[in-house]
């Protein structure tokens, strides 16, 4: 163990790796030869094995057909194996069919012959180089002999062999591990040798700055890395320090001038040793010289005398009682008397036994004489403002009661002020009330108006619908009555016609007159017929007009309803019209759309009558806020301002006689009514009239 | 020609100079043999359903006695054999194995109509019966041995498959 110790990390390195790696070598290569050996002998069984089940399939045959030439054929096969030795083949009377002995091979004793029934095998070892298999040679459930063959195992060959290999390569591993090992320890005790010599020339030459590098990641890295950071750390340490002393060298010279410039020197007393040390300006102070080692008595006995007690009483509480040590006193020497004044700290050990003091002495002489001239000062000032303010307590008093009366008298000005701000706001803010609900009322007032138009206008529409649809349900059923009957007339006034043409044959005198006759009953029943379907059509109108069904509503494009309603006016319009549309991106709506139709059929046939010569008819669509806008404006002569009330009234028109039944308008109005819509109308003579539909949208029935 | 090259054989003091009597014996032994080594299609499941194994000869010759000695101590296919005699073809068709000879040249047609594309071995010993559709045909060999040929188109056509073994030592011919 002890000369393990001395041993350089190198050897002791490169010692215990040899020691590990030489008998790890051995072992493993031991075990791996083993487990070889073993794997080549039972790969030599399974191969001969192999062998002899292949021999045993294909020999069965000429066996059991006792084709000993076949036989023979098929384990001459086998001899061109290497390790075979010699192959016999045996019926079941042990009798020798067939066999091989390799040249040179002695042969074998068969009395290990494989006596049991179909399909098993024995081998075994007859020496180590020697496998001896017996193969019944059988086929299902027939045995027709025996199959044995000898050959040669080569394992003490493969031993030797496989030994010869373990040698070199344990040697090549023991020689790679000697070298990796040598370059290991490199790696290791390298940079431990590098780090010490680095450590022997900081410590010779007190230089920190030197660095130490490496590229090293692993535990050697980390070591350079800790070293550099220690360097640098110490680098640190040692440029504090001496910056320390230096400021420190800096601030005793600071001190030492600034004691000379205030004039403040300082002291230590130790009382220990009795030791006395004073600093530059306290020999100057003291007016000492410099070579005069410092006593306590060399201070005493130049105090002026009538001060010497209390300096010695200051001292005597300050170390006894723990006192402060402050005092004032007088000192004489060349230069005359002067003042200085003197404070110290003392320090105490554990048992109260004063250690040393550290004081300063300042020169207040001038302070003192100041002191005395503010003294005299002070007392005159003292004086005068006593008079002074005597002076100013009786104008105060004066001012005093001045300043009551003003305030009394502007206090009563400001309430009454105050009084007529409120009044004033009061005023205004009724006033703007009174406006304000003046503005209310007459919007209010117009919009009531409006309210009552409307509400008399609709009233008076639905009077009137109510009415009409009345009057078409009455006149239906007798105008129906007329109708039929009247066809019955009809046929038999034709008769009756039939009869007067034989009567004006047979009486040619009265020809004219059954003739004329004729031609009045004719002209009657036209008249009367022409009555008739007048009354029906005018009835049918009304039924429209009264009918409020939701009956065949759809979601309709009103762009698309007012292209068809134009396509079937085209013949009333075209060359003499000009027809505008501007169409916009409308929703769908839902709608009656033959309903619908019929509104603009009569808004636009009224606008195409309404234009005598030429003129435009501008038809626009738009969506305003959930509803369809459609506008059918035409340049004709407008409707004149006293009868624009009335046109939506039913049997109100301005056409001739038989040209208009006066409804269409007012069944227009009924529709859009039905359909929660509205209709207005816009009109200017001479200009035209804008009839205005609104529709609503997202409306279902 | 047979029976000289028996004389020659029985001459030459050979091994296999044999007697007909030996011969049958050696013919039946090898009959027995050609069963072992053909396999049947699905073997096992097909002689399951049999409590024997159906051995037919359709020969009148003195083989039949052999026949019946030998296969009567064996067992074929896992089953005791039955051997019968038969002399109508429609019988022929129940069986495993038929076994013809020189005598059956007559139904020969009509029994490979018959059994054609069915599960039965067919086993002669009749020259040129191999290439009219039987299975193994044995015959006499110049050196007096016995040999064997085969007709592996009416093998493949009942379904049977024959032994490597016999294919290599038996001759094949063509039909």
């Amino acid at each position: 163990m002890n000369i393990f110790s001395k041993l350089s990390i190198k050897y002791k390195i490169i010692f215990v790796s040899l020691i590990i790696t030489i008998p790890s070598v051995l072992i493993s290569s031991m075990l791996i030869l083993y487990l070889n050996l073993n794997t080549f002998k039972n790969e030599i069984i399974q191969k001969s094995l192999t062998d002899a089940k292949l021999v045993n399939e294909l020999i069965a045959a000429p066996m059991a057909f006792d084709y000993a030439d076949q036989v023979y054929q098929i384990i001459e096969k086998l001899i061109n194996q290497e390790n075979i030795l010699s192959i016999y083949v045996l019926n079941n009377k042990n009798e020798v069919i067939s066999e091989y002995i390799k040249p040179g091979t002695q042969k074998f004793s068969l009395s290990l012959r494989n006596e049991s029934e179909i399909n098993s095998y024995r081998y075994a070892f007859d020496d180590i180089n020697t496998l001896h298999i017996d193969y019944t040679i059988s086929f299902e459930t027939e045995k027709y002999g025996n199959l044995i063959i000898y050959s040669d195992t080569g394992i003490t060959k493969y031993f030797w062999h496989s030994l010869q290999y373990i040698i070199i390569i344990g040697l090549i591993i023991g020689l790679l591990a000697y070298i990796v090992i040598s370059r290991l320890q490199i790696i290791i005790s390298a940079p431990i040798v590098e780090l010490a010599e680095i450590s022997q020339k900081i410590t010779e030459n007190q230089d920190y700055t030197i660095t130490v590098t490496t590229n090293s990641k692993d535990e050697i890295g980390l070591l350079y890395n800790q070293y550099q950071k220690m360097l640098y750390s110490l680098q640190t340490k040692e440029k504090e320090n001496r910056e320390i002393v230096d400021k420190l060298k800096q601030n005793q010279q600071t001190l030492i001038k600034t004691q000379a410039i205030a004039r403040i020197g300082s002291w230590e007393r130790n009382f220990l040793t009795n030791e006395i040390v004073w600093s530059d300006e306290e020999y100057q102070i003291l007016e000492q010289s410099k070579h005069l080692i410092p006593t306590f008595d060399a201070i005493l006995e130049n105090i002026y005398p009538a001060d010497k007690q209390n300096f010695l009483n200051n001292w005597e509480k300050a170390l006894k009682f723990g006192a402060e040590y402050n005092i004032e006193f007088r000192y004489m020497r060349n230069s005359g008397i002067k003042w200085l004044q003197e404070k110290a700290e003392i320090y105490f050990d554990k048992n109260g036994k004063a250690l040393k003091a550290l004081g300063y002495t300042y020169d207040v002489t001038k302070r003192k004489e100041q002191e005395l001239e503010l003294l005299k000062h002070r007392n005159n000032l003292e004086e005068l403002v006593q008079h002074r303010t005597n002076e100013i307590i009786q104008l105060y008093s004066d001012i005093a009661f001045k300043n009551e009366l003003l305030y009394k008298i502007n206090s009563e000005l400001n309430s009454e002020k105050l009084k007529v701000v409120e009044q004033s706001e009061k005023i205004n803010s009724v006033n703007s009330r009174l406006l304000k609900k003046a503005q209310e009322l007459e919007n209010t007032l117009g919009k009531l108006k409006s309210a009552q138009s409307q509400l008399v206008q609709q009233e008076k529409m639905a009077s009137l619908g109510t009415l009409t649809a009345g009057i078409a349900h009455e006149i239906n059923n007798p105008i129906n009555f007329i109708s039929s009957n009247m066809m019955g007339l009809e046929t038999l006034l034709f008769e009756l016609k039939e009869q007067f043409d034989n009567l004006a044959a047979l009486q040619p005198e009265n020809g004219n007159i059954i003739k004329e006759i004729n031609s009045n009953i004719n002209l009657l029943i036209n008249n009367i017929k022409i009555g008739i379907n007048r009354t029906v059509e005018i009835i049918k109108s009304l039924r429209t007009f009264s009918r409020d069904s939701k009956e065949n509503y759809s979601n309709a494009n009103i762009n698309d309803n007012l292209d068809s309603t134009l396509l079937l006016l085209k013949n009333q319009y075209k060359d003499k019209i000009e027809i505008i549309k501007e169409y916009g991106h409308i929703s769908p709506v839902f709608c009656s759309i033959g309903q619908i139709n019929q509104v603009f059929m009569n808004l636009i046939l009224n606008a195409i009558q309404a234009i005598t010569d030429a003129g435009v008819i501008k038809i626009k669509t738009t969506e305003e806020t959930n509803f369809l806008k459609i506008t059918i404006e035409d340049s004709g002569k407008g409707i004149p301002e006293d009868i624009k009330n009335k046109i939506f009234e039913p049997f109100f028109t301005t056409k001739e006689i038989g040209k208009g039944t006066g409804l269409g308008l007012s069944i227009s109005y009924n529709i859009i009514k039905n359909h929660k819509g509205e209709i207005k109308v816009e009109s200017t003579i001479g200009k035209g009239t804008s009839f205005f539909v609104f529709l609503p949208l997202n409306e279902k029935a | 020609m047979r029976i000289f090259s028996l004389i020659i054989v029985l001459l030459i003091g050979s091994d296999y100079a044999f007697s007909q009597h030996s011969q049958d014996v050696l013919k039946a032994v090898f009959t027995a043999r050609f069963i072992q080594f053909s396999q049947w299609e699905n073997e096992e499941i097909f002689f399951q359903k049999q409590d024997k194994f159906y051995f037919y000869s359709l020969s009148e010759k003195s083989i039949n006695n052999e026949l019946e000695k030998t296969l009567s101590k064996i067992v074929l296919k896992g089953k005791k054999v039955e051997f019968k005699k038969i002399s109508d073809i429609e019988e022929a068709l129940e069986a495993n194995v038929i076994f013809l000879s020189d005598d059956c040249i007559e139904c020969i047609a009509s029994l490979i109509n018959a059994v054609e594309n069915k599960p039965i071995l067919i086993i002669s010993d009749a020259d040129n019966f191999a290439e009219f559709g039987v299975h193994i045909n044995m015959y006499i060999t110049n050196k007096g041995t016995i040999g064997f040929e085969l007709n592996m188109k009416a093998f493949e056509k009942s379904g049977i498959m024959p032994n490597s073994g016999l294919i290599r030592m038996g001759k094949i011919v063509k039909q």
